[in-house]
């Protein structure tokens, strides 16, 4: 009996020590996962920043204007096409 | 067995004396250790322990990002590095050459920073620089300087610049809301940190994460109802007509009168929310909603209201206007030249004070007033902005004939103009008068009905009439659309009278007026030169941006169609 509750205690003591590794381990995975995201989300950041600087409204106008010759719809470029709507189910 | 005990009765002396010495060299060992622990080691021990500690260290929480209605974003904060310093630390273990390094690295004199971390020599935290570039980060964090560490914060960017900071605001260096969005929002953006306990080493370096405490708390995002291409172009006409007009201030709203929401809303001068050096009072106010002032002529529209609703007045009512000017209890009220005969759409038209006056005076005393009142003109329209101006109208109707004749033309009375805005509103969306929002998902006020559907389509179809030629404001006509709208140029309110030469110059108007899918305002104030005339000056910023808008948002054109602006096409494509 005494053998038996012996053998419980050792054995719950492995145990013990066993989840706590555990833990641990599970632990600095966890906090390197936490980093990952972190960095990710940083680089996420920092790319829309950079998005927002390059798609800035001053500056695709500059460029639409000078480099490609674009400008604003004018009326007398536009053609209006008004569709009949029972037409246009069909 | 017997043989065996009777051999052992007596043991050899010396087995005793050893056992007896081994029991008592037992303590003495321990004895020996403990002193060699407590008082020969211990200093030693205990600035080892104390350098290897358990720390609890704070996890920053991003703000959250503010986007305009279509996703885009207008306030990002992103993650940047402070320099700190412990300067317990650094004064003891630095050596020279380290802190002259530092100081090179943040381009700093070395003698003022050595200085100033010698008078704080009994503490443990002290910022060097906050918000330093990635690369500075890099340098200071190659040098290795003991004590010196980063740490982990965030600020807030602004893509879109100077465009939108009336609107966004900004944030202090503590990342807390200042001004406008940022500020009236703070609560929903700003995260709260989260805590976790660390291993240090003596250089404050983390060696080890030991717990989570608490997880850090990011703020929840915001999408405004602003249109990043509408505020954009709001912005830039804006700017190029102050500049042309050498005006002193302006400011401009566009708004969805069906929802109220605020498309895009810009002052001038503005603000980068980029740069604080930048900020100054004059600057970062945004005068569309904190600031106030006689509207004049543009608020007629509403006179015809109270008129109309009388039953005394139809739109073909002709209104004598001859010769110019009015006497009303000793004061004059003048036109700009002598219009004759008008009817009550050409007092419209023509922006006849006279007409206006006329129209008041034969109503009953309160009859403008309370029609002004009904369209919350001297109550804060709930946008929900810091600082927002209620406007004032007088708190009860006025029955002297001057305060009455005046008000029938815009005088007597300030309003905001976003509180125009919202005015104006009621007439494009058939008497529905919303309330103004900057919050795409939030809960929307019912509007409120305070005039009937039908004599807001007479207004409309009065007003359409100051765009075409012969009104007012020509210059604000979109090409294939109907505008409606009315000019409003008034002088300035200054001590002892009127200025004689600062004026406000504003167009309201909305488009197409057969079913109008925006309203905007725009008020220019002090325009120098000749040209301070309403039509003129905020007339072509009005066309600029309801042109855009209308075609941005595919709106189809709902002019006559023999007017040669546009090529129609039949069912099929051309």
């Amino acid at each position: 009996m005494l053998a038996l509750l012996g053998g419980v205690a050792v054995g719950s003591a492995v145990a013990v020590v066993e989840v706590r590794h555990e833990t641990r381990s599970l632990f600095v995975t966890l906090e390197t996962l936490r980093d990952d995201r972190d960095r990710l989300d940083t680089a996420w950041r920092q790319l829309q920043l950079e998005q927002g600087a390059l798609a800035m409204q001053s500056r695709v106008e500059r460029i639409a204007r000078e480099s490609i010759g674009l400008e604003p719809i004018a009326p007398e470029n536009t053609t209006l096409i008004r569709l009949e709507p029972r037409r246009e189910r069909q | 067995m017997t043989r065996r005990a009777a051999r052992s009765v007596t043991p050899p002396a010396w087995r005793r004396w050893m056992l007896l010495a081994v029991l008592l060299a037992l303590p003495v060992v321990l004895l020996g250790r403990a002193v060699s622990l407590q008082l020969v080691d211990g200093p030693f021990l205990q600035g080892q322990g104390e350098q290897r500690h358990l720390r609890v260290e704070s996890l920053p929480a991003h703000r959250g990002t503010i986007h305009d209605r279509r996703g885009r974003p207008l306030a990002i904060s992103a993650p940047v590095d402070s320099v700190w310093a412990n300067p317990r630390v650094i004064v003891q273990e630095a050596s020279e050459p380290d802190i002259t390094a530092l100081a090179r690295v943040l381009e700093r004199d070395p003698a003022p920073l050595r200085a100033a971390l010698a008078e704080r020599r009994e503490r443990a935290f002290f910022y060097l620089e906050r918000h330093v570039s990635p690369e500075l980060a890099e340098r200071v964090a190659a040098l290795d300087v003991p004590g010196v560490a980063l740490q982990r914060e965030y600020r807030r960017f602004y893509p879109t610049g100077e465009v939108s900071g009336h609107v966004l605001g900004f944030t202090n260096i503590d990342d807390h809301g200042q001004e406008g969005i940022e500020r009236a929002y703070d609560d929903w953006l700003a995260g709260a940190p989260g805590a976790k306990r660390v291993l240090r080493d003596r250089h404050d370096r983390t060696i080890e994460d030991v717990e989570r405490l608490r997880e850090p708390d990011p703020g929840r995002d915001l999408t405004l109802t602003l249109d990043k291409r509408l505020q954009y172009v709001a912005y830039r006409e804006l700017k190029a007509a102050v500049e042309r007009h050498q005006a002193a201030s302006g400011s401009i709203v566009l708004m969805d009168p069906d929802s109220g929401d605020v498309l895009a809303m810009a002052n001038q001068p503005s603000f980068n929310p980029n740069r604080r050096s930048e900020m100054t009072g004059e600057r970062y106010r945004n005068r569309a909603v904190t600031d106030r002032y006689e509207p004049g002529s543009v608020m007629k529209p509403f006179t015809v209201l109270a008129a109309l609703r009388s039953g005394r007045y139809t739109p073909e009512t002709v209104v004598e206007t001859a010769p110019g000017v009015l006497q009303v209890g000793g004061h004059s009220v003048r036109d700009i030249r002598n219009f004759g005969e008008l009817s009550v759409a050409g007092v419209l038209r023509k922006s006849s004070n006279v007409g206006a006056a006329r129209m008041a005076l034969s109503l009953d005393s309160g009859a403008v007033w309370q029609t002004l009142n009904a369209l919350g003109i001297g109550e804060p329209t709930g946008l929900g902005l810091p600082g927002e101006a209620a406007g004032r109208l007088s708190p009860m109707p006025s029955q002297r004939p001057i305060e009455r004749a005046t008000l029938a033309f815009g005088y007597g009375l300030s309003v905001s103009t976003l509180q125009l805005a919202r005015a104006y509103s009621a007439i494009a969306a058939d008497g529905q008068l919303p309330t103004p929002t900057l919050i795409a998902d939030g809960r929307r006020p019912e509007p409120r009905q305070v005039m009937e559907a039908q004599r807001a389509g007479q207004l409309r179809d009065m007003l359409t009439a100051v765009t075409r030629p012969g009104g007012t404001a020509t210059q604000a006509a979109v090409p294939g659309y109907r505008v409606a709208g009315k000019t409003g140029t008034s002088r300035k309110a200054v001590a002892g009278g009127y200025a004689e030469d600062r004026y406000v110059s504003t167009f309201a108007g909305m488009a197409p007026a057969s079913d109008p899918q925006f309203v905007a305002v725009v008020t220019i104030h002090e325009p120098q030169g000749d040209d301070y005339y309403a039509g003129p000056v905020a007339g072509p910023v009005f066309r600029a941006l309801m042109g855009s808008a209308l075609r941005l948002d595919n709106v189809m054109p709902d002019a006559p169609i023999e007017r040669p602006a546009l090529n129609i096409a039949g069912g099929e494509s051309p």
